[in-house]
């Protein structure tokens, strides 16, 4: 069960920052399509040349300047990437911690709401906030395609299965940064946990594409389960899905453990 | 072994057996450093606090004061005992106490983001009750419409302390818990928050009250406990506690006569006789120390007034010496 007045709350207090965040989100997703259409043809001539090294070409996809290939890199780039995980990181990991550290969860925990729905609607809160962020970035593609005549290179069910892709990543994202809030009486320790399991899972995902000894460090991140390239390209893995759903429920599961037995000190 | 709350009778809206609350204090290293050991928070205390009356509870910060209001509402958990708040269970039904019970925690925070009106409205509609006493609490704390419709960011702390007094109280608790209420107030605005909390009395509702402020609580208060270094020390009607209290007595002597003789009357003490004034001290019923009196000639009798902050001072004089059996006997738990 959630807290419908606290998921309200919610919603009204971040609806405007959402909102700025789903646009540029919109408008970078937007740009793949129109970069495809407008410069795709002369930049496969100049892959073709072999000028551009095959380590950087791994790192942006195995053929960027397809359609699916611009889309791929558009969903998987460090803006694309910073965009996106605003709300699962920022908002997830301030979610609790930050009340308490205000001292707001006193007044919040007084009304008839248990700590486990309170969690529960913080997720919910992060979920749909991944959700419209991921449905930003499929509108902007989509739209991008169809001004630029491209639309027809796109498959709506492949669209569909990325935005499950990234919602999901998004949500098992949210969930650790949730699950770290809930732990701490204050906001540096809960961001510090969510800001490194996201910057160096990044990280290793990217050392592991350009650095064939690292590929090894590349399944501890949770960006690898990220495939944006192998569901355009009609080769999904549902285990990618499944890992992320099981990272979910795990730092869900920690959550709604942990935080009911947590003393809640006077705050100092 | 602690023993168990009997069934609810439906007289008490507090009921407390034994609740002792111990914090590990941490060190670096893993606890094992300098520092790390247990802290007492609270310590078996015991109480009740019957329906319909203003309770308060007393202590200098540190004493327990919040930490005992927090076991009742289930922000934490009691390292042992076990406590009833209207008849239901602090650890296993504390969601349904909260949807009871008014809560204005101590040094309230609020969302500075939000109107005063909006604020309240948002804390009405998670107590799922509507706010049905919130005009007539704001009007006598001169909150008006035009204030509530300002952000809290712009709020002094005495008018966030009445938009907290007001969210505690403003859906008609059946009890009303309230840390510290009239911190910020100024004096007429605690004259204010006095007569809300007659009406509260008037209409059968309990409140809990945590206060340091000794005269407020002697204003206010039916009962009161005090607690020292987590330890309940007593709990007592405020009339009796103060009754009880030794009054200090002057008498000056018309003329060099002779001195009453005040020996073994009751609750006569430390007399002492210079010259034409006599002094001594008295307790409970002061009916024998008057007739002793009778047909002793006197210029001036002056009894001083039992006041409830030297109830508590006369408790507190042996904190320091608590304080330190308390560090010794937590230095042995750490061995």
């Amino acid at each position: 069960m959630i807290s419908g007045p606290l998921l309200r709350h919610t919603w009204r207090t971040h609806r405007v920052r959402l909102g700025i965040i789903s646009l540029a989100l919109a408008i970078w997703a937007f740009l793949m399509p129109v970069i495809y259409a407008t410069f795709g043809r002369e930049m496969e001539v100049l892959l073709e040349s072999g000028i551009i090294p095959d380590a950087f070409l791994s790192l942006m996809g195995a053929d960027p300047f397809s359609l699916d290939g611009s889309v791929a890199l558009g969903a998987v780039h460090p803006i694309a990437i910073a965009l996106q995980v605003v709300y699962p990181v920022g908002f997830a990991a301030a979610a609790i911690a930050g009340e308490r550290q205000r001292g707001t969860l006193e007044v919040l925990l007084s009304r008839p709401m248990s700590r486990r729905t309170l969690f529960r609607t913080l997720l919910v809160a992060t979920i749909v906030a991944a959700v419209i962020t991921t449905a930003a970035t499929i509108l902007g593609t989509v739209a991008g395609a169809a001004l630029y005549d491209v639309a027809g290179g796109l498959d709506v069910s492949e669209q569909a299965l990325l935005g499950l892709n990234t919602v999901l990543m998004l949500a098992a994202l949210g969930g650790i940064s949730l699950a770290a809030s809930a732990s701490f009486d204050r906001l540096t320790p809960a961001i510090g946990i969510a800001l490194a399991v996201t910057l160096l899972g990044y990280v290793l995902e990217i050392l592991g594409t350009l650095w064939p000894d690292a590929a090894f460090l590349q399944p501890y991140s949770l960006f690898h389960y990220l495939r944006p390239l192998e569901i355009l390209g009609g080769e999904a893995d549902v285990s990618d899905l499944v890992v992320l759903a099981g990272v979910l429920v795990a730092s869900t599961a920690f959550g709604l453990w942990r935080f009911p037995r947590r003393d809640l000190a006077a705050p100092t | 072994m602690t023993p168990g709350p009997g069934p609810t009778t439906g007289l008490h809206a507090i009921r407390a057996f034994g609740l002792t609350k111990r914090y590990r204090s941490r060190a670096l290293f893993g606890g094992r450093g300098a520092g790390a050991g247990t802290v007492r928070a609270l310590d078996g205390v015991s109480l009740d606090v019957r329906e319909g009356e203003v309770f308060g509870f007393l202590g200098p910060n540190g004493a327990g004061k919040s930490t005992l209001i927090r076991l009742l509402l289930g922000y934490l958990h009691p390292t042992a005992g076990q406590a009833t708040v209207l008849g239901l269970d602090t650890e296993r039904e504390s969601v349904a106490i909260r949807a009871r019970v008014g809560y204005l925690p101590g040094g309230i925070a609020l969302y500075d983001g939000l109107t005063g009106a909006r604020h309240l409205d948002y804390l009405a509609e998670l107590s799922g009750r509507p706010p049905v006493r919130r005009a007539e609490i704001c009007d006598r704390l001169e909150l008006t419409p035009r204030t509530l419709a300002r952000p809290i960011r712009d709020y002094s702390r005495g008018m966030r302390q009445k938009i907290g007094i007001v969210q505690a109280l403003q859906h008609d608790p059946e009890l009303a818990i309230l840390d510290e209420p009239s911190e910020g107030l100024d004096p007429l605005m605690q004259r204010a928050f006095y007569a809300i909390l007659d009406d509260v009395r008037a209409a059968g509702r309990t409140v809990f009250f945590s206060s340091h402020v000794l005269s407020e609580v002697e204003r206010v208060c039916d009962r009161v406990a005090i607690v020292r270094a987590g330890r309940l020390v007593a709990l007592e009607d405020v009339g009796e506690l103060v009754a009880r209290r030794r009054r200090s007595v002057t008498a000056r002597l018309a003329g060099p006569g002779r001195a009453p003789d005040l020996a073994g009357i009751a609750g006569v003490t430390e007399i002492e006789v210079a010259g034409s004034v006599l002094t001594c001290s008295l307790a409970g019923d002061p009916g024998p120390f008057l007739e002793a009196l009778r047909g002793i000639a006197l210029t001036d009798l002056v009894i001083e007034p039992a006041r409830l902050e030297d109830v508590f001072l006369e408790l507190y004089e042996g904190e320091a010496a608590d304080e330190a059996a308390h560090a010794l006997e937590d230095a042995g738990e750490r061995t």
